[in-house]
């Protein structure tokens, strides 16, 4: 590898607009890839010495680059196994209709996420689930009970082509 | 001391099965009890509908127990916690925590760690979402479009879905002339994509990786 083998980056060596450089991109591809690796193997796969790997971590850490650590589990061995998308619509986007919806998927834990769109309509939910009836307890009683809900349209996955939490660095 | 959050959780299990407080109370403070007090049955009788949806999901050393799902939730919510603190949270030997750990890696429970990563400091800001719809669902034009999904790190998820719409994309970019540079490459480029329906997240009301874990607190 072609590239500087040691000093903790600065501000001033910044190689590219994310405010991180080189090393800093290959170090949080590894942790994205391996979590749990150790020390001293990111180090070998970073070509770094391991002081200047931990300080790196730690800066990237500290700089709020790195969020968190977590552990992948497997869906299919936890009962979540299925794969529904929601859009829902409103029937007008008042503020307080938004706020009880925003509290009302806090609740679950089978609503993975939802984002408000721009667009066609105004959620998209993505959730996990055992069945298809454990869906339909899910969506009755958390999204069909609220006030404001026009119409909601339900997308089953058949095939999870891709799925991956890795950000492209 | 076990940490405040889970148990909150393991206190609701217990409010709603009246049978299993009894056992939890009493191995609370006492491994052989605790070892005891969740035959197989009751383990069923906790997770409910989460049992596994197809015959080969099944675990091969059976049913995650309850403290295979608190495991879970700590690790879920750090990859990176060490085994002590994890045994102490689950009030188990730290060689036992280490093997139960071990025993859910190999039975592919858990998948992995990863470290999660600051989207919007790392020019990945912008979540889009897109509908697509291909003009025939041939093998040829699904496996092309399979394919070209696989090359672009910008697409973090593709699901083909049944609905009004083939293939569902999530994507992160880091504004939209990146989103619109992805969408020429990935999709007008191939022959068999009809329409790109495009709905830009202004807001991520919820979103996390954590899977529901299977207890009676997510189920009612």
């Amino acid at each position: 590898m072609n590239k500087p083998q040691s000093e903790p980056s600065t501000v001033s060596n910044l190689s590219n607009d994310k405010g991180i450089d080189k090393i800093d991109a290959r170090i949080l591809r590894v942790l994205q890839r391996d979590g749990r690796i150790s020390n001293l193997k990111l180090a070998e796969e970073v070509h770094l010495s391991p002081t200047a790997v931990l300080e790196r971590v730690k800066r990237l850490t500290r700089e709020n680059f790195i969020l968190g650590y977590e552990a992948r589990l497997n869906p299919n061995k936890l009962g979540a196994s299925m794969m529904v998308f929601i859009e829902v619509l409103l029937d007008r986007t008042a503020p307080d209709i938004m706020d009880t919806f925003k509290a009302a998927v806090q609740t679950r834990p089978e609503i993975l996420e939802c984002h408000l769109v721009a667009g066609g309509f105004d959620y998209l939910i993505k959730t996990r689930v055992a069945d298809m009836a454990a869906y339909r307890e899910m969506i009755a009683s958390v999204i069909w009970s609220l006030p404001g809900v026009r119409e909601t349209r339900t997308y089953t996955v058949m095939e999870e082509v891709k799925t991956t939490n890795a950000l492209p660095i | 001391m076990p940490s405040a959050e889970p148990d909150l959780r393991e206190a609701a299990e217990v409010a709603t099965h009246p049978a299993a407080a009894t056992d939890a109370a009493g191995a609370a403070n006492d491994p052989v009890a605790r070892a005891r007090a969740r035959p197989p049955r009751a383990r069923e009788r906790m997770r409910g509908r989460a049992a596994p949806a197809v015959a080969g999901d099944a675990p091969s050393g059976g049913p995650l127990d309850a403290t295979d799902r608190h495991l879970l939730r700590l690790l879920q919510a750090d990859g990176r916690i060490t085994n002590l603190k994890l045994a102490q949270a689950v009030g188990l030997s730290s060689a036992s925590t280490h093997e139960r750990v071990k025993r859910l890696l190999r039975d592919g429970t858990i998948l992995g760690f990863a470290a999660r990563l600051n989207p919007q400091l790392l020019q990945a800001g912008l979540l889009v979402f897109a509908e697509v719809r291909l003009s025939d669902m041939s093998n040829e034009v699904n496996a092309a479009f399979k394919a070209a999904v696989q090359l672009r790190p910008e697409i973090l998820e593709c699901h083909e879905v049944a609905g009004g719409f083939d293939y569902l994309l999530k994507t992160r970019v880091a504004h939209m002339g990146a989103y619109r540079d992805l969408v020429a490459a990935v999709a007008w480029s191939l022959p068999g994509v009809r329409d790109v329906r495009t709905y830009a997240v202004m807001e991520e009301l919820k979103n996390t990786t954590a899977l529901p874990l299977p207890g009676p607190s997510s189920g009612s």
